[in-house]
Order: structure tokens, then sequence, then C-alpha cells
């Protein structure tokens, strides 16, 4: 994997995999086809997304972020934002289908620690004459100790002949996954720790990125 | 030993109560069935011998062993030999069967050398006729009702209980797979003998494949009657005890 000491605008002209942190406002346009954005972002910054070809992006944060995403041509993004946080940050995802026949698949899963406070607000919109376009959203938040959390899904839709669709939970585990866990003779806590892990690595990631995660985790785990 | 003496369970919050002065001895190496009609409280009990939190024990004992098991959080009593099969067995998106199973046997001090751990797996998938790949999928993620029971009786296999209640095994399993089921607990129990079983069912059917030395019918929140598979029959005849306008059954779920 390629770590990029980034200036404010980069754009992805060929195929292949990127870990890239990001501290400041950046513009990122991908051009190619099979581009896997690894991202870990900072400081409440706007990341300006255009999404040319198909792409599939992650980003862990645990702090606020604001994403613009507009898709072209006839592209396909997934995006996957995990939050952790024990602060009051939101994270803004706005996904806009600037072409027909545009896909976005955005997946949101965070855990609200200590004093949290996090809020997700992803918003889809796909104006008139966007035929053909698909924009599913699905956001999950789980509450631990103190924690609070609130998602706000908007879906912006102008055009009959595409399909939109979002899912939402905020709040804890579920005690019935935690009893089944506990039936196997796997203590409370390890159970938690099993859901946890679960609940925020939605899909495979690549060691070294999952290792940012483990790192966030294993705070929250101990605490 | 596993005995259940005067139990009486509520449903936590409220003023129902399920189980009254309910008492059940189930002896080393014995097989018992639970039939009784829905909503009498047999998954109640299931889940009040573990532990679950929705239930209140307000009064009565549960023993394994001379050891009480009222004080006991549901992992221990897990950890004692005890292995409950649900009804309706959750599905947990992003924990994987392997790695649950893994855990579990870690938390008993098991061995859980990678390499005889993954062999273990594949044996019992084997035997279950379940894909090898189940062992890394999520746990019961994207598999039918009866594959999901047979995923439990994996479990089962790889935890190696000494206790096993078995609520509604049957349900959701073909003829086909509960006989594959059925063998693979005969042959457990074949190759540990101390072990017990607590079947709950409406259906002589499993009680023909996993033999009964006793079958109880239970009302009202107790055990009224016991006998042996001919009881089985009976009620799968004429219906339970004191309600007469049940058919006798011709469904198989
Ligand atoms: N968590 C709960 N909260 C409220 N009521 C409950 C709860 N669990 C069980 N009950 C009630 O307790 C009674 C017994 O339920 P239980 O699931 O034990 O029945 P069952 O004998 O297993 O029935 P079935 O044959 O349909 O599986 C029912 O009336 C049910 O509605
Ligand atoms: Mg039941």
């Amino acid at each position: 994997m390629n770590n990029i000491l980034l200036d404010s605008a980069i754009s992805f002209s060929k195929e292949g995999t990127f870990k890239l942190e990001l501290d400041k406002d950046t513009t990122i346009s991908v051009e190619s086809d099979n581009v896997k954005l690894y991202l870990v972002t900072k400081n409440n910054i706007k990341v300006d997304f255009n999404i040319l070809n198909s792409t599939t992006i992650y980003n862990i944060t645990r702090e606020s972020i604001t994403a613009n995403i507009n898709i072209y041509n006839n592209a396909k993004l997934d995006f996957y934002e995990m939050a952790v946080t024990d602060k009051e940050i939101t994270n803004e995802v706005n996904v806009y289908h600037k072409n027909k026949e545009t896909t976005s698949n955005v997946t949101c899963h965070g855990i609200s620690y200590g004093k949290g406070d996090l809020k997700f607000s992803v918003n889809g919109y796909i104006k008139k004459g966007m035929i053909g376009s698909i924009c599913n959203q699905s956001s999950r938040i789980i509450n631990l100790d103190e924690g609070k959390s609130s998602i706000k899904p908007n879906l912006f839709i102008d055009e009959f002949d595409s399909i939109a669709n979002h899912s939402a939970y905020t709040g804890p585990f579920d005690e019935k996954l935690l009893f089944y866990l506990e039936t196997k003779g796997i203590s409370k806590k390890e159970a938690f720790n099993l859901l946890l892990n679960g609940f925020m690595k939605v899909v495979e990631l690549p060691i070294d990125y999952e290792s940012v995660l483990d790192n966030i985790l294993d705070k929250v785990m101990r605490r | 030993m596993f005995k259940i003496d005067k139990l009486n369970v509520k449903i936590k919050d409220t003023d129902k109560e399920i189980l009254k002065d309910f008492s059940l001895t189930i002896d080393k190496g014995e097989i018992h069935a639970i039939m009784g009609p829905n909503g009498v409280g047999k998954s109640t009990l299931s889940k009040a011998i573990m532990h679950h939190p929705d239930y209140v024990i307000e009064s009565g004992s549960i023993t394994y062993n001379g050891k009480t098991l009222n004080d006991l959080t549901t992992d221990e009593i897990a950890r004692k030999g005890i292995y409950l099969l649900m009804q309706d067995p959750s599905i947990i998106d992003g924990v994987s069967n392997s790695e649950a199973l893994r855990t579990a046997l870690k938390e008993r001090g098991s061995d859980t050398n990678l390499y005889s751990f993954i062999t273990k797996m594949k044996k019992e998938l084997d035997s279950l006729n379940l894909p090898k790949d189940a062992m890394h999928r999520s746990i019961n993620k994207g598999l039918s009702g009866g594959e999901r029971k047979k995923n439990e009786v994996l479990g089962l296999k790889v935890l190696t209980p000494s206790f096993i209640i078995l609520d509604e095994l049957d349900s959701g399993l073909d003829v086909d797979s509960l006989k594959v089921v059925a063998n693979n607990i005969n042959d457990y129990l074949k190759e540990n003998k101390d072990t017990s079983v607590l079947i709950i069912t409406h259906y002589s059917r499993v009680l023909d494949l996993i033999k009964p030395d006793y079958v109880h019918e239970m009302k009202d929140g107790k055990i009224i009657k016991t006998g042996d598979i001919t009881l089985a029959k009976q009620i799968e005849k004429t219906g339970f005890t004191g309600v007469n306008e049940v058919e006798p059954s011709e469904n198989y779920e």
C-alpha cells in the first residue's frame, strides 16, 4: 500500500490501493477504474470527491468530517465510514449523482462512548434526469456508556426512474446477541468485544489499515 | 445430575408468572423430552436455566452436579458444561463461527491450537453436511432456519457439553437434515455416555431418532404427566391433557 503526502488536490488515474492520511481540506478525483482509497481523516476537514469511475473509499475517523461526493459517468461508489468517538462530532456525507446510471452505497458505522455525541448526516441527491441511478444508505451507531448519537438520513430524489433506500439504527448492542455468545461460555466482556469488533469491521480491511482501527477500538475495549 | 426444584420464574418487570413450582430431575446419561402447547413456557425454562436477563427466578433452585446455578452468570453456566440450542438461533453479522467458538474454547482454558481447531471444525462441518467456508462466515448469516440449527449442532460438537438442551431442534429441519443432525447427536452421546439431554419438541419424529428415557407433558407452568415415548405418541394423537379440540397433527414444520 502506498502512503501519500498530499497536496490539497490529487487525482488517481491508475488503478490500485492507496492509503492516505488527511488533515487539511482536500479535493480527490478518481479517474481510473478499480481504485480503493483507505483514508484516515483528522481536524474537522472537508473533502471533495469527484468520482469518474468505480471506486471504493474507506474512512476511519475520530473527528468531524464533511465529505462531498460527486459521481459522474456510470460510476459506482462504495463508501464506508468508520467513526469512533467520545467527543461531540458530526460526520456529514453528501452524495450527488451527477450523471445517469450512477450508483452509491454509503455505509456508516459508529461508536459513541464515554460522553460522546456522534452525528451522522447522510444526504443523497438524485436530480431529475439522472435515470437509473441507485442511492443506498445504511447507517448504524452503537451507544456505549453515556454516549449519545443521532442519524439524519436524507434522500433528495427528483427522478422517478431511480432507486433509493436508507436504513438507520442507533442504540445499544442487542441483548439477544450478547446472550447468544454468553451461552457459548464467552464472558460478557469478551462477547462485547467480539460484537464491537464485528460491528466496526463490516468489510475485510488490509492489515496495516485495520490496525489503525484496532488501536482505536482497543481504547474503547480497555476503558 | 441436573435438578430443578420448585422453580418459580417471572418475566422481568411484569407480574407474568411462567414457571410455577416447576420440578425436574435428569440423571447422568438420561434423555428427557418435554412437550406442551405453544406459550406454556418451554423456551422460558430453557432460557431461565441459562440465566437470560428477561427472566427472573423468584424462588426454587437449579443445581448441576451438586452445585447451584442460581447465582452464576450465563457464561459460567455454559462453562459448567450446559449447552442451549435455541429455538431461534441469533444471527451475528461480523462475528464468525470460528472466532466465536475459538474464543469460547479459550475461555474454557481448552486447547485452541489453530491447526487442531481447524481440523476439528472441518470434520464436524463435513459430518453435518455444511459447507467448509461456513467456518469463516458470520454466525448464522445467510443461513436458512434449518441450516442455523445445524450450525448450532456444530457448536455443540466443538464445545463438548455434558448437558444439552435442544429447544425445537426439529423445527426448520427437513426429514433428511433431521436425520443427519440426529445421527450427529447420537454419535456424540455414544462417545460421551454421561451426557444428558433435554429435548423440547412438539413432534415425536425427533424422539424416534433421539430416543428419550422419559417424556413429560407440561401445563400451567409445571410438569403434569410423565411417561415414555408412548406419551408422546398419545399427545400427538389426541392432543394435550384437557384440550380436546386439538386435532392430531399432520403438519410437520
Ligand atoms: N421476553 C418476554 N417478554 C414477554 N413475554 C414473554 C417473554 N418470553 C416469553 N414470554 C411469554 O411467556 C409465555 C411462554 O413463552 P415461551 O416462549 O416459553 O413458550 P413455549 O412453550 O416455548 O412456546 P412455543 O411452543 O410456541 O415455542 C408466552 O406467553 C410468551 O408470550
Ligand atoms: Mg418455545
